[in-house]
């Protein structure tokens, strides 16, 4: 495929269809990744999104060839690749370490992927100057690797990575090393430059917020299981399970089995508290009376104010009572940190103006409405 | 490349320094007085014309362009031999390196003098191999598989690779695994990727580990004495000759100054290239930069 030198480099060039059914890799008696199935439409935007451990890394060397999945396909624009070795499934990857060759100058390190497909001097000079310009590091041609700052090697990593063209990116943590701010700025780079470039993108992290940033779409990974599969927004709103609820954005999770109240309507008991359920935010079935299953209220929908003196019973469809133990000032925005009877806690968030001084120590009651809750199950 | 030592040197003394100075003076003692005493006979030994008369003698010379011959062959058989199984250990699980490396330790304990008369049993005419062969019917008369050149490559690439090895192999490990890997995404096959990628990177340990055995083939004795022709013999047999059947030992003397010359010479050529604690093992990794 890659052989064919006239093969059209101009920036529409689409990035390919990605396929995987059934992925399962066992080491021994680990199951790295577990029947892992989904589909990424060309030039989407995917993460990889799971806690240490749970398969991402695995996953992603399944889909470069590195390693042999113990069951399942792997499909690039529908051609079945999985028998195809690494050198020929014409990818770009960016490795954690960034992988920079260190005995070549920053110029034959992006211009290696286009000598290996047997392109000539000339042609190469040309598109590594063009790679480095679009990451932004013009004249950096002949300095070596080891003279390159962090976010430079992984601007570099990432022009060698898109140099050749390829019709799939992979990622592996490329940002994991470096620090908040550049993190940020590099965030939307990549960004950019894999729209621009029309890429399909299979990106792997850890960290909740660069998933929601830069996703088309998330692959909520735990314990080699695909969790979700799905929009950012839909993950954040329509969490299929506690665990998917509690990866993406800050979460509390009430458990409890459902009861049917005398006028029908479905309460979750709780201790010094009232929690009304609206069926229609249930992620999966309907739910009913004796349903195992777990709210999920975001803290910015969650109202604090000040306990009433008389101990009257508030008569809000969903309340909770406790003390406030922690005030936590962060930027614009202020977070609650408040103390259940029963020791657990709940966070709260609320912006800064026009609302009462909270001191900690105070007893407070939460309040939230029954339709900016979701009802899940535990996964 | 400066080795970081060069600053650690000008440290005061500390306890590591003073706990030194016992072995210093044992190698001052062991070591440098009989260096001394050979450097002051090659000169006094009757007098300095030792020196004269070596650089005349035919003979000597021919032994000492065979030393650095048969160095040269040794040292290219070890790295050519060492650099696939410091590959495979540098690559290898947990535990076939334990294997791999348990055999190469195993080598170096065992006496230098049992594997040289081991392969003399193997070699010799009705030694081991050239019984086989004949029983075989694959040949009618031994194989000349002794007293020669090829029985003294063998015995000394025997004694001397486990020395290349583990040079490359501690250059090998310097060198992430990833990078290979990342070749190989990049459309390079398997050999492609090593070779423009792994070999330029354990170059260094290739290098350490060729001056290493080079040096050491220099000075060899046992092997090409137990294993070799008697007709072409290396410096350090010549020196032997000397001392013990010619009764010279001033000329014996000033034939051992000459070899040390020659490799104290190599050594400062090649400390130059590739930086004398990489070679002697004392920086183990090698600097990016
Ligand atoms: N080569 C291996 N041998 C045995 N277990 C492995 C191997 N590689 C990964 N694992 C296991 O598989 C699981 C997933 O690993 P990995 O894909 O690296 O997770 P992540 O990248 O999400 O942190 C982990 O439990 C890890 O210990
Ligand atoms: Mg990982």
């Amino acid at each position: 495929m890659f052989t064919d030198k006239s093969r059209s480099r101009g920036t529409d060039a689409p990035g390919a269809g990605l396929s995987l059914e059934g992925i399962a890799k066992h080491y021994g008696s680990v199951r790295a990744v577990d029947d892992v199935s989904l589909t990424i439409e060309p030039g989407q935007f995917v993460t990889l999104l799971g806690a240490s451990g749970s398969g991402k890394t695995t996953l992603l060397r399944v889909i470069a060839g590195f390693l042999e999945p113990s069951a399942g396909r792997v499909l690039i624009d529908g051609r079945d690749v999985t028998a195809v070795p690494v050198h020929r499934r014409n990818i770009g990857m960016v490795f954690q370490s960034y992988a920079l060759f260190p005995h070549l100058s920053v110029a034959r390190n992006i211009a290696f992927p286009l000598a290996m497909r047997g392109m000539r001097k000339a042609e190469r000079r040309e598109l590594v100057t063009q790679a480095l310009e679009s990451v932004h590091l013009p004249g950096y041609e002949d300095r070596m690797p080891a003279q390159l700052s962090g976010g430079q090697r992984q601007r570099v990593a990432l022009a060698r990575a898109i140099v050749s063209r390829p019709s799939l990116l992979l990622m592996d943590e490329p940002l994991g090393a470096l620090d908040r701010r550049l993190r940020e700025v590099l965030q939307v780079e990549i960004l950019k430059l894999s729209r621009e470039l029309g890429l399909t993108v299979v990106n792997v992290t850890h960290d909740q917020e660069e998933a929601f940033t830069m996703s088309d779409r998330i692959a909520l990974l735990a314990d080699g299981k695909l969790v979700q599969y799905a929009s950012p927004e839909e993950i954040y709103t329509r969490p299929v399970s506690d665990v998917a609820a509690g990866f993406l954005g800050e979460a509390n999770l009430l458990r409890g089995v459902l009861t049917r109240a005398a006028d029908g309507r479905l309460t979750l008991p709780a201790q010094d508290g009232h929690v009304e359920i609206d069926a229609a935010t249930a992620v999966r079935s309907a739910p009913d009376a004796g349903d195992e299953v777990v709210v999920v209220v975001r803290p910015w929908s969650v109202g604090v104010e000040r306990l009433g003196r008389d101990g009257a019973e508030p008569g809000a469809p969903c309340w909770l009572r406790g003390r406030l133990s922690a005030v936590i000032y962060a930027g614009d925005s202020q977070k609650l940190i408040v103390e259940r009877p029963d020791g657990s806690e709940v966070v709260v968030r609320r912006s800064m103006d026009g609302q009462f001084e909270a001191a900690p120590g105070e007893e407070v009651l939460l309040t939230w409405s029954s339709r900016d809750a979701v009802v899940t199950t535990a996964g | 490349m400066t080795s970081p030592e060069t600053g650690r040197r000008l440290r005061r003394p500390d306890f590591w320094t003073l706990a030194g100075l016992p072995g210093l003076l044992f190698v001052l003692l062991a070591f440098g007085v009989p260096m001394v005493t050979i450097v002051v006979r090659s000169l006094t030994d009757p007098s300095p014309e030792n020196f004269q008369f070596l650089f005349t003698d035919e003979l000597f010379r021919r032994s000492l362009l065979r030393t650095v011959y048969v160095a040269l062959l040794v040292t290219g058989l070890s790295v050519l031999l060492g650099y696939p199984y410091a590959y495979a250990m540098a690559r290898s699980g947990p535990v076939l390196r334990t294997w791999l490396m348990g055999a190469l330790l195993l080598s170096f304990w065992t006496s230098l003098l049992v594997r040289t008369f081991a392969w003399g049993v193997l070699l010799s005419n009705t030694g081991v191999v050239n019984d086989l062969l004949l029983d075989l019917g694959v040949i009618d008369q031994p194989l000349p598989l002794i007293r020669n050149l090829f029985a003294v490559l063998v015995g000394m690439v025997h004694v001397l690779v486990p020395f290349a090895i583990l040079a490359i192999y501690a250059s090998l490990r310097g060198v992430d695994a990833e990078l290979e890997q990342a070749a190989q995404v990049m459309g390079a096959r398997p050999a492609r990727a090593f070779w423009h990628v792994t070999l330029p990177l354990s170059m260094p340990g290739v290098a350490a580990g060729a001056v290493l055995v080079f040096v050491l083939s220099l000075g060899f004795y046992l092997t090409p004495a137990l294993l070799g022709g008697p007709a072409d013999i290396l410096v350090s047999q010549s020196i032997v000759l000397q001392v013990q059947q010619y009764l010279d030992p001033g000329v014996g003397s000033a034939m051992a100054v000459v070899l040390l010359a020659l490799v104290l010479a190599f050594l400062a050529i090649a400390s130059k290239v590739v930086g004398l604690g990489r070679i002697l093992g004392v920086t183990g990794k090698e600097g990016t930069s």
